[in-house]
Parts: structure tokens; sequence; C-alpha cells
């Protein structure tokens, strides 16, 4: 964004004399054109970036596979002491062959997770957490992230790209006008 | 989506458009200059020889301006970086559910934000502010142990790449498995940041994730860093002041930095200790923060044993920046030096007496309890004391408009906010409801951001011209300034709003009513990022196109007796630079005069060139309509393809004048009417528009007809497709205005605010 704005230094007056800084804005500029057109842009591409993220994610989340693999996690059982004495137990033959996956991998993992990608037959009972006997050793299973897919109008990536780019033309109003003010000049003589 | 590579390419981003930025100016500055001549200054290619030569020169280097900006420069990546992390939470919280990234992924984004800037961002930054500029103050020639000072800030590199080789981690182990069997990587994909809070309590941070381990190998470094540079402060402050300095006279920066650095030297070590018994328990089975063993509790009032006055660490050199910049734009003295000074050293003592106002609800004996409300009530004292200084400061001042003093301004406001927040929070009644809520984020942000990174931009902004030589583009600083202050305003106001409904922070989901006030915050928190880029744009341009400061007194400071050591020192400079002053301009013009035309003489001369140029016109309208009508049409597709404009609408316009509903006709007749009938309605009512500028004016004539478009075309969209209709009927609108407009100048068209027009 920062980079086609050149300001024309050359006629450009001191930004100081021998007395002190001089004022910023010349009385002969704008306020608006100045300070009120590139806040507008800014606020735009505030605005727009928001819209297109979320905008654009819909549009990739499907191509990418970004959404609905739930992640599970799987501690040892033996780190809850007796309070795990209430919770269901289902026996590992019950879960698909995706969560069986999930359930190995996330033994694996130093970080104690897994991704479930495939059916997962036993959302709910995962989702309250149950325990699992697995090889001799029981854990205690639970989904810690649905990876809901995000819903919202696709429209929003254009708009939120549109925004954008009138902000930024906003944002460079100064320098833009600066310029076409000069071409006016040349084109006028 | 993949959390690591976001960030990873976010960050990339900034810093190619930082690069670019550079190589730009620098072409910039050899390019011939409108008046024929050349800019001054040599364009040097940069040798393989020289970029050696300076690789060593910064690595090496020992004397405390390098280093100082060595600290800067570090603190300022390591912002972008948690500024990266920041943004991504907003974005993340931008829907009710966990669905951009997952829950997992914002409690990283989380840790990691806090750890990052409150670690690597502010202490080094001060500390680098301080390297440069405290000597320069007290008239020393350098920092007392200036070896010592170049390993107290290389060591900060090592520890952030510790603290965050999670990501580092990840991403190369992504790019590997491209071209590696993925079994190889499964060290490398095993690192993970840690997901803990930046507080890292246990039992959480006793996870097995191994990232955790070098987390705190990096921290506790960073602590070692910090600590070396605290001592090294206090001893070159003590020791190597100038003799005309005295305890008295010294300034208020300078004795800023001896406090905290006393803070500094008796806090770290505690977190170094803390962090290591923690290492212990992940790594060699010992129990001081286990259940079994010491209990979490423990590592609680370790943390904040260190955590509180740290929050003074930081808070202080930015208290320090703006009782010495404020004054100078105020053209008054500081109103109450010695009470500024004692209140300093008492913050400094009280801020070890408050930790467990950050355990209120931990279930500390009530007695004890109270007494610690009592002490943190007792500490806003000295903090109002200060901002009452400022205030009056500025009172009567002769107030002069710069971004500084912008700056300085929107801190005061928001560390009120920020700071009465505080003492409600030091309530334990309040605290107990709102501990767990936004409202905590709303309040130590305002103080944190409004304050600290709000002072260093001013001091960036105040001190540029005798770092550079060169001016900064001042009203881009006054803008970014001021967008700075109204996006942080609308950021932390909003999450205190969020705090006051009660809703719950830390927590990846939220019930959907809150989703509301979750955009403002994120337009604000990108409206801040914006600025933040804005503000790096201008130091990287104006370092090399800005223009060169004339004087050593830049800001008026010899005529309200404010020209402080540093500036003197400058001025020095300067001399045995230049050998002369440098002379000034007889006179300056503005950067765009409009033109004094002269009126024809005779009224002969006067009516031919009407008549030619009524012909001449004609043309020019012609053609600038055929070039708006055909940009018009290319943004009009768009908007076909994203299916919100019904290209039918077109084929109906050929029935108006009784030919067959076709697309073709339709669109023939939509370009005749774009060449003909509506530049000369511009040519005609232009006098009538606002603008002085032909291109203003298209702007408000596209305008106007556009809304005359948008009915006559409309074909009952509703809801985001009316939206986006309206767009980009405006946009295609204001694209035909400046095409028209544009082509109608360029081909010397007459100005429809014609001689007689109003200036
Ligand atoms: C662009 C500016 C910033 C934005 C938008 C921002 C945003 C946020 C948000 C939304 C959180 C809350 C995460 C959560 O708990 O759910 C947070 C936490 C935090 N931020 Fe910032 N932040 C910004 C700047 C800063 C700065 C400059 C600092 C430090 C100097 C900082 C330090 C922290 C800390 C320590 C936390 C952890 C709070 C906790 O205990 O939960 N932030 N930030
Ligand atoms: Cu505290």
């Amino acid at each position: 964004m920062s980079d086609d704005a050149s300001p024309s230094d050359a006629d450009e007056p001191s930004a100081t004399d021998s007395t002190g800084p001089v004022e910023p804005t010349a009385s002969s500029e704008s306020l608006v054109l100045t300070y009120a057109a590139p806040f507008l842009g800014v606020l735009l591409i505030s605005v727009g970036l928001p819209l297109s993220i979320v905008g654009g994610y819909v549009v990739v989340q499907d191509g990418l596979g970004l959404c609905g693999e739930p992640a599970i996690t799987a501690t040892p059982a033996d780190e809850y002491d007796d309070s795990l004495a209430t919770i269901e137990e289902i026996p590992a033959e019950q879960l698909s062959s995706a969560e069986r996956e999930a359930l190995e991998e996330a033994i694996d993992s130093p970080l104690q997770e897994g991704r479930v990608s495939g059916e997962l037959e036993n959302r709910a009972a995962l989702l309250e957490g149950v325990v699992v006997e697995y090889e001799g050793t029981h854990y205690y299973v639970q989904i810690t992230s649905q990876n809901s897919c995000l819903e919202v109008q696709p429209l929003l990536f254009p708009i939120g790209a549109v925004a954008i780019l009138m902000g930024i033309g906003g944002v460079l109003t100064p320098p833009i006008y600066r310029k076409l003010a000069g071409f006016e000049e040349r084109m006028r003589r | 989506m993949n959390r690591a590579l976001t960030e990873v390419s976010l960050f990339a981003v900034v810093v190619v458009g930082c690069l670019l930025t550079i190589v730009l100016a620098r072409r910039a500055r050899g390019e011939p200059s409108p008046d024929g001549g050349y800019a001054t200054g040599h364009r040097r290619e940069l040798s393989l020889a020289e970029a050696k030569a300076a690789a060593v020169r910064w690595t090496t280097t020992t004397n405390h301006r390098e280093i100082g900006l060595l600290y800067i420069a570090f603190g300022t990546v390591a912002a972008i970086w948690g500024g990266i992390d920041a943004m991504m939470i907003r974005t993340h919280l931008l829907t009710p559910e966990a669905n951009l990234w997952t829950e997992q992924t914002y409690n990283e984004l989380f840790t990691m934000h806090g750890l990052t800037m409150l670690i690597f961002f502010v202490t080094p930054v001060f500390f680098g502010i301080g390297n440069y500029f405290l000597p320069l103050l007290i008239g020393a020639d350098d920092m007392a142990f200036p070896r010592l000072n170049a390993i107290g800030f290389w060591l900060l590199p090592p520890s952030l790449l510790l603290a965050r080789l999670g990501i580092v981690a990840e991403v190369t182990g992504a790019m590997l498995a491209v071209v590696v069997p993925g079994e190889w990587l499964s060290v490398l994909l095993a690192f993970q940041e840690p997901a803990i809070g930046w507080t890292m309590y246990p039992p959480l941070s006793l996870a097995p994730n191994p990232q955790t381990n070098f987390l705190l190998l990096g921290l506790h470094l960073s602590g070692i860093a910090t600590t070396i540079g605290g001592i090294n402060f206090i001893a070159t402050v003590v020791y190597e002041r100038d003799e005309s300095i005295g305890w008295a006279n010294l300034d208020i920066f300078s004795w800023n930095m001896l406090i905290t650095s006393a803070i500094v030297i008796f806090a770290f070590p505690l977190l170094g200790t803390a962090l290591l018994m923690l290492l212990l328990d992940r790594n060699f089975g010992t129990t001081f923060f286990t259940v079994e063993g010491g209990g979490p509790i423990l590592w609680q009032h370790l943390l904040w044993f260190w955590g509180h006055p740290e929050v003074y660490i930081i808070f202080l050199p930015a208290t320090g920046l703006m009782s010495l910049i404020l004054p100078k734009f105020v053209g008054r003295k500081l109103f109450g030096f010695k009470f500024i000074v004692y209140s300093t050293i008492a913050i400094g003592v009280l801020s070890f007496g408050v930790w467990a106002h950050h355990m209120f609800v931990t279930g500390v004996d009530p007695r004890i309890r109270a007494s610690f409300m009592a002490t943190s009530i007792a500490i806003a004292v000295p903090s109002a004391i200060k901002v009452f200084n400022w205030i009056t400061t500025m009172w009567n001042g002769d107030v002069r408009l710069a971004a500084p003093l912008i700056l300085c301004v929107g801190s005061v406001g928001l560390f009120i906010v920020g700071g009465v927040t505080g003492i409600f929070l030091a309530v334990i009644p309040v605290d107990v409801i709102y501990h767990g809520t936004y409202y905590v984020v709303g309040h130590f942000h305002l103080i944190i951001m409004g304050i600290i990174p709000f002072m260093m931009f001013a001091a960036s902004y105040y001190w540029y011209p005798l770092i550079t030589g060169r001016m900064y583009d001042r009203r881009l600083a006054i803008f970014q300034s001021s967008l700075l202050v109204i996006g942080s305003g609308l950021t932390f106001m909003t999450l205190m709003a969020l705090g006051f409904l009660e809703h719950p922070r830390r927590y990846a989901t939220y019930p959907a009513e809150y989703s509301g006030l979750h955009v403002v915050a994120t337009v604000g928190s990108f409206i801040i990022g914006i600025s933040v880029l804005m503000w790096l744009y201008n130091m990287l341009w104006s370092y090399f196109q800005g223009t060169p400061v004339e004087t050593a007194d830049p800001w008026e400071l010899k005529a309200t007796q404010q020209f402080t050591p540093e500036w003197q020192w400058f001025e020095d400079r300067l001399e045995r630079k230049h050998g002369i002053p440098p002379s000034e301009p007889e006179e300056v013009r503005p950067s765009y005069v409009p033109a004094q035309e002269e009126r024809p003489p005779s009224l002969y001369g006067r009516i031919v060139p009407v008549a030619r140029r009524a012909l001449s016109d004609a043309g020019a309208g012609a053609a600038g309509g055929f070039v708006g009508t055909v940009l018009m049409t290319g943004v009009l597709l768009v908007a076909v393809a994203l299916g919100v404009f019904d290209p039918e609408s077109f084929a109906n316009l050929a029935t108006l004048v009784g030919l067959p509903a076709n697309l073709a006709l339709g669109y023939s007749l939509f370009l005749f009417a774009g060449m003909t009938v509506w530049p000369l309605l511009f040519l005609s009512l232009g006098e009538y528009l606002p603008g002085e500028l032909t291109f203003i004016t298209g702007l408000w004539y596209a305008t106007v007809i556009a809304s005359g478009f948008v009915i006559a075309f409309y074909t009952g969209q509703t809801g985001l497709e009316l939206v986006t209709y309206l767009v980009f009927a405006l946009l295609a609108h204001w694209i035909y205005g400046l095409g028209l407009a544009g082509m109608i100048t360029y081909l010397g068209g007459r100005r429809p605010t014609s001689s007689e027009g109003p200036r």
C-alpha cells in the first residue's frame, strides 16, 4: 500500500527554517483532501479486511479441506485419579476407523491430539468425553475442536475487496490529488 | 487455516513491503528533479564488500547509539510479530464459533501475543531509546560498560528465536515436508507454540509440549539480557554523568530509566528462578508447582511478584518520555518536576507490594487480601500525581500541533480511562466479578497500548531529525497519530464494553449476541494495524526522501529555553560536519499554487476563442466520454460476473428509443449517451459543482448522476447484493467521471469553471 505514494519533494516546502518547524499543512490545502479522505479510506480498509477474510475463507475452506475435521485429545486415565469413575466407557471396537486412527495419532503425539478425518460416529459421546480402553490402557478421549465450517455469504469477499481498493484510493488521495493538480496545471499552460 | 504459515507469510509481506519502500526511496533519490537538475546525494550501488563491512560493523559495535538502534530495530520486529498475532486473534473472534482457526490455535495466539509484546517488544525498545539518548542527556561519552551493553543486546535475538521456535519449526517442517518423507520430520512437527496463557500457570504449563521448554529457556535468556541492561543503566547514571549534572538537574527521562533499572534488578532474577523451577518440574520430576508439592498457587505468587513490577518496568520509561516530550510542544517547563520524580520512586517501591491483586480470586486469606487492596489503591496516587502534572503543564501552554503532541494528549486521555478502571479492579468485590472478563483486557490495553507504544511513536517523531538529519512527512505523521488514537480508543473501549457485559476472556468461542461488538473491536484493531504500517513507511521513506533539517533546533526549543543536551550535541555535530551553518532558502512555495489566468483583451478576442472552444470542447467531451464509458464498462462487467448487476437491463435500454431489446444495441446506445449527453451536461453543469480542479468536479458530477443510474437499472436485488450493486454503480461512475475529466483536461478542454468562475 505504501509504495506508490511518492511525495514530490522537489516542490515541497522545507520542513524547518531557521526559526523552527513550518506548519505541516499549508493554508491553501484542503483539510478534507489531506485528512478526511484518507481517514475514510482507512475506515474502508479496516472494514474491508475482515469482510474479505471471512468471505474469502468460505470460498476456499472446502477446497483446502479446512473444515469439518474435528480434533480429539486422549489423556491417559491414570492422570485423573478416580475422577473418571462416573464417565461412560465405550469399547474401542465401537469407534469408527477414522476415530481409531485419530486416537492412535493422539496417543503418539506429544500434544495428545489427533484429527478425525472421516466418519465421526460417536460425535455426541465424544463431545461429552468418554473413557476408551485401547491396547490395555484407559484413555480419556474428548473432542477439543469441532472445526465447524464457516457459514457466511461468499459475496462478502468481493465487497471487502472493493472496500479495500476504494480505501487504498482514499489513503492515497493526498499525493494523488497533488499529482493531478500538477497535471492539470501543466495541461493548462 | 494453518496458523504458522499464515503468520509467517504475513510477516514476510510486511518485510518485503519495507524493503520495497527502501529500494524505491533510494532509487527516487538519484532521479532528476523537475527543474532539470539532479538531486544531490551520491548514488551508490551496494557492493558485496560494503555489505560485508556493514554486517561486521553492526554485529560488533559497542557504540551506545548504534546498539540503541539495534535494540529499537529488534523491538520493532517483535512488535510486528506480536501485532500479527493480535490481528489474528481479532480475526478469529469475528465469528462466534471457532471456525477460522481452532481453539488450540486461538490459545497459542493469545499466549504468544502477550509474551512477545511484553518481553520482546516493549522492554527492548525502551532500552534502545535509553541507550541512544541517556548518555547524550547526561553528557556521558558512552554507557558505563559498552561491551556488556553489546552482549545484553545480542542475547535477545536468540532468546526470541527460542521462545518462538514453535512457529519456526512448524514452518520449516511444513516446507521440508514437500521434499522429505513425513516421518523424518516428526521431531519438527512436535514443536507447537504453547497454548498455556502468557502467565504460564501450572498445571497447564506442565503439559507435555516440548516447545514449552524452549519458551522457558528463551524467557530466561531474555531476563538475563534485561538484567544486564538494567545494571548498565544504573552504573551509567551514577558514574558517568557530566560534572554539570547533579541529582537535582538530572533530566526526567534519565530518572525514570534509573528507577526502572532498579526495579529490573530486583524483579528479573526472581522470574529467572521461577522459570528454572518450572523447567525442573517439567523435566526432572521436581514438584515445586504440582499439587503434591508446592502447589500451583506458589507459581502464581512468584510470577506476579515479578509480573506486577514488570508492568511498571514498561510503564515508567513511557511516563519519562511523556514528561520529557510534552513540555516541548506546549512551550512550558514540566510542572512539578520534583513531585514527578518522587512519584516515580514511590511507584518503584510500591510496585513490589501489590502482586496479590492478581490473585484475589484464588482464595488468599481475606485479611491479607484486604491489605493488598489497600496498597493497590495507594499506588494509584503517584500515578495520578503524574497525570495532574501533565495536565497542568499543558494548561495555558502555547500548544503546537505536531504528531508527538497528538500522541501525548491521546495518551493522557486513554491513560485516565485505563487508570480509573484499574482502581475499580483493585477493589476486591469488583475484581471478583470482572477478573475473568474482557474488562481486564480492556483495562490493561488502555494503559499498555495507550501509553507505551504511543510514547514510543512520539519519541520516534520527536527525535527523528536528530537521528537521521531529515524531517519525516509531517502531514502523514499527524494523520497517523490521530488514526492511532482513534483506533486504540475504538478497540479497547469496545473491549471494556464487552467486559461490562461480562463477556469472559480467553475463550475461543462466545455467544452470538456479542458478535456485533467483536466486529467493532476488530475494525478498530485493523485501524491500529494500518496506522502502524503508515508509521513504518514514514520512517523508512523519510530516511531517504525527507527534507533535510536546516537547523539543530527543529522544534523551536531555544525560544522556550528547553534546548536540552541531546540537541546541543546534535548542533555540535552539524557544525562539525558542515563547517558552516547550512543556508536557508529565500522563500518557499507550496507544492501546488493555482495558476492565475489572464483575461482575453478584446471582444473579438473573446468571441473567436469561445466558438473555437465550443467545438473543441465537444470533441474533448466525446473523447472523454468514450474513455470514461469504456472504463465504466469494465467495472460493470465485474458486477455482472458477481451476479449483482443484470445485463438484461442494458438490453431494455434499446426499447426506450423504439429498438428491439438487444444487448448489443442497448450497449451502443449506452456508449453513445456516455459520449454525448453526459459529457455535454458535464461541461455546462460543471460550473455549479464544487471543486477547484476538473477532476474533483468530475467526481462530484459522477456521484450525482450515479443516483439516476442506480434507479434506472435496479433489477430487484436485496440485502448484500443490493449493497454490492450500489457500490459498483458508484465505483463505475467515479471511474467514468475521472476518465471523462482526465481526457477533457488532457485534450485541453475548457475547465467548467471558466475564467469568471469563483476562485
Ligand atoms: C494492536 C494492538 C493490540 C490488539 C488488537 C490486542 C488484542 C488483544 C486481545 C484481543 C487479547 C485477548 C486475548 C484473550 O484473552 O482472549 C490480548 C491479550 C493480551 N495482550 Fe494485546 N493487543 C494489542 C496490543 C498489545 C500490546 C502493545 C501489548 C503489550 C505491550 C499487549 C499485551 C497483551 C497481553 C499481556 C495479553 C494477555 C492478556 C491475558 O492475560 O489474557 N497487547 N490482546
Ligand atoms: Cu498488578
